[in-house]
């Protein structure tokens, strides 16, 4: 009869401890996830945001397409990318579009006294630079929890839950090209 | 005690180094006024009081100096990092500024030089403080030629931003300050002589900070239960973060 019990409990004990362990893996790879999903969305928000200043930026430096038609149509054209973009791959290729035409436009505006000269140009400056900066940063905390995410998908008994509950085995990193995410250098000195 | 104190910095894993205990002010080129150090601090203190039970409230101005090398050096710091493990700020609602200075000969006598300011926002103080504004007050106050003296320029820059806070977050219809009264009090407060409260946090006042994970306490947890028994009681943080953080906006200016 004890023996009966001690059998009943040994399964009992087993059954609660494998529940626990699914339980806290589950929970584990959704709070992992959920972590990309919330980087992901600041990407779009800064993204987002850099759309719209472009719009901003182009009227405030009177005198552009006049001067650098080619960066003009640059930036229009980065303008469109973004509008149109639906996949990640390709909001990646219009983030890359708007971050080298924002760079050229900074090389520009620097070697042309007359645009120079607008009353907007040091503040069109802290502004690119500092949206600039914050994709940055937001594309590097991405990466961070895609990776955390990949590595903790890949260890044991991770790996069991992952196949088990459907998840990802892998989540593409936002990957620019060489350059292209680094933040415009504007030299200050005189 | 050696195994003791290397087991403290064993647990270290901070990229940066810990804000002092004034926290508002952390000059590491020990280049600022006391004077200076302590407006600075007041100041600090008065805004996260005013504005804590405000909506957005607890707003925090931190400011750091560091002594580099070289101008590639300043590259090794990274301020949204920083911040972030500073945690500056209630509800994200924070504001650092990082001064970097190089030593340079000027008639055979070393001068620190600011070479050169970074300003890095929390992610709630953006819709508040924009870069143009940022960009335009330091023009007008550290970059400007208004004050010869470093510390004048400083305090200059920090009255305008906490001005900028108290009216465009909070409301407040003005925030008068007199720049003639602090020169004043600068003149009457030469003392320039380094205290010991703007060194980094020791390890166990940094145990009870927000900074510390959990990580560092649980590997702190017995060397303080010794220290406390030893009598080592009686631990307080006068100022801390706010838990804020923040996601690369602010500006930056080279040379003065």
């Amino acid at each position: 009869m004890s023996k009966k019990y001690l059998g009943l409990g040994i399964v009992g004990f087993l059954v609660v401890l494998i529940a626990l362990l699914l339980i806290f893996g589950y929970n584990g790879l959704v709070t992992l996830d959920t972590n990309i999903d919330g980087k992901y969305a600041e990407i779009e928000n800064r993204l987002q945001e850099r759309h719209d200043k472009i719009g901003q930026v182009l009227g405030a430096v009177n005198g552009l397409q006049e001067h650098a038609e080619t960066i003009y149509n640059a930036i229009t054209a980065a303008r469109a990318s973004y509008n149109d973009a639906e996949t990640m791959e390709e909001l990646i290729e219009a983030d890359a579009a708007e971050a080298l035409a924002f760079t050229d436009l900074l090389v520009v505006v620097e070697d042309n006294p007359m645009i120079t000269a607008t009353a907007g140009y040091q503040a069109l400056i802290d502004e690119i630079s500092s949206m600039e900066s914050a994709l940055s940063v937001a594309r590097r905390d991405y990466n961070e929890a895609v990776q955390t995410y990949n590595a903790s998908v890949r260890r044991f008994p991770r790996v069991l839950y992952a196949s088990l509950f459907g998840f990802e085995k892998e989540v593409d990193f936002w990957k620019m090209n060489d350059g292209a995410d680094e933040v415009p250098v504007i030299d200050f000195d005189e | 005690m050696s195994s003791f104190v290397l087991l403290i910095y064993g647990c270290k894993k901070d990229e940066y180094p810990r804000p002092t205990n004034q926290y508002y002010v952390n000059d590491y080129a020990n280049i600022l006024y006391q004077a200076t150090r302590r407006s600075i601090t007041k100041e600090g203190e008065r805004l996260y009081d005013l504005t804590t039970e405000e909506t957005d409230g607890g707003a925090q101005i931190v400011l750091a100096t560091f002594e580099v090398e070289n101008l590639t050096d300043i590259a090794n710091y990274n301020k949204t990092d920083i911040f972030r493990q500073w945690e500056i700020g209630k509800n994200d609602m924070g504001l650092l500024i990082l001064l970097f200075f190089i030593e340079e000969e000027i008639d055979e006598i070393p001068y620190l030089v600011l070479v050169e300011t970074q300003i890095e926002v929390g992610y709630r103080m953006e819709q508040y403080l924009t870069p143009t504004q940022l960009g335009q007050i330091v023009d007008d106050t550290l970059y400007s030629d208004s004050y010869e003296e470093l510390d004048m320029s400083v305090m200059y820059m920090v009255y305008e931003l906490l001005s900028a806070i108290y009216i465009d977050a909070y409301g407040y219809k003005s925030f008068d300050y007199d720049m003639d009264v602090y020169e004043e009090y600068l003149l009457s407060n030469p003392d320039v002589s380094s205290d010991d409260s703007h060194v980094p946090l020791s390890w166990l006042f940094y145990l009870f900070t927000p900074f510390a994970s959990f990580e560092d306490r649980l590997g702190l947890i017995l060397p303080v239960i010794i220290f406390l028994i030893l009598g080592g009681g009686g631990i307080a943080i006068k100022n801390k973060g706010g838990g804020g953080s923040s996601g690369g906006m602010g500006i930056f200016r080279r040379r003065r």
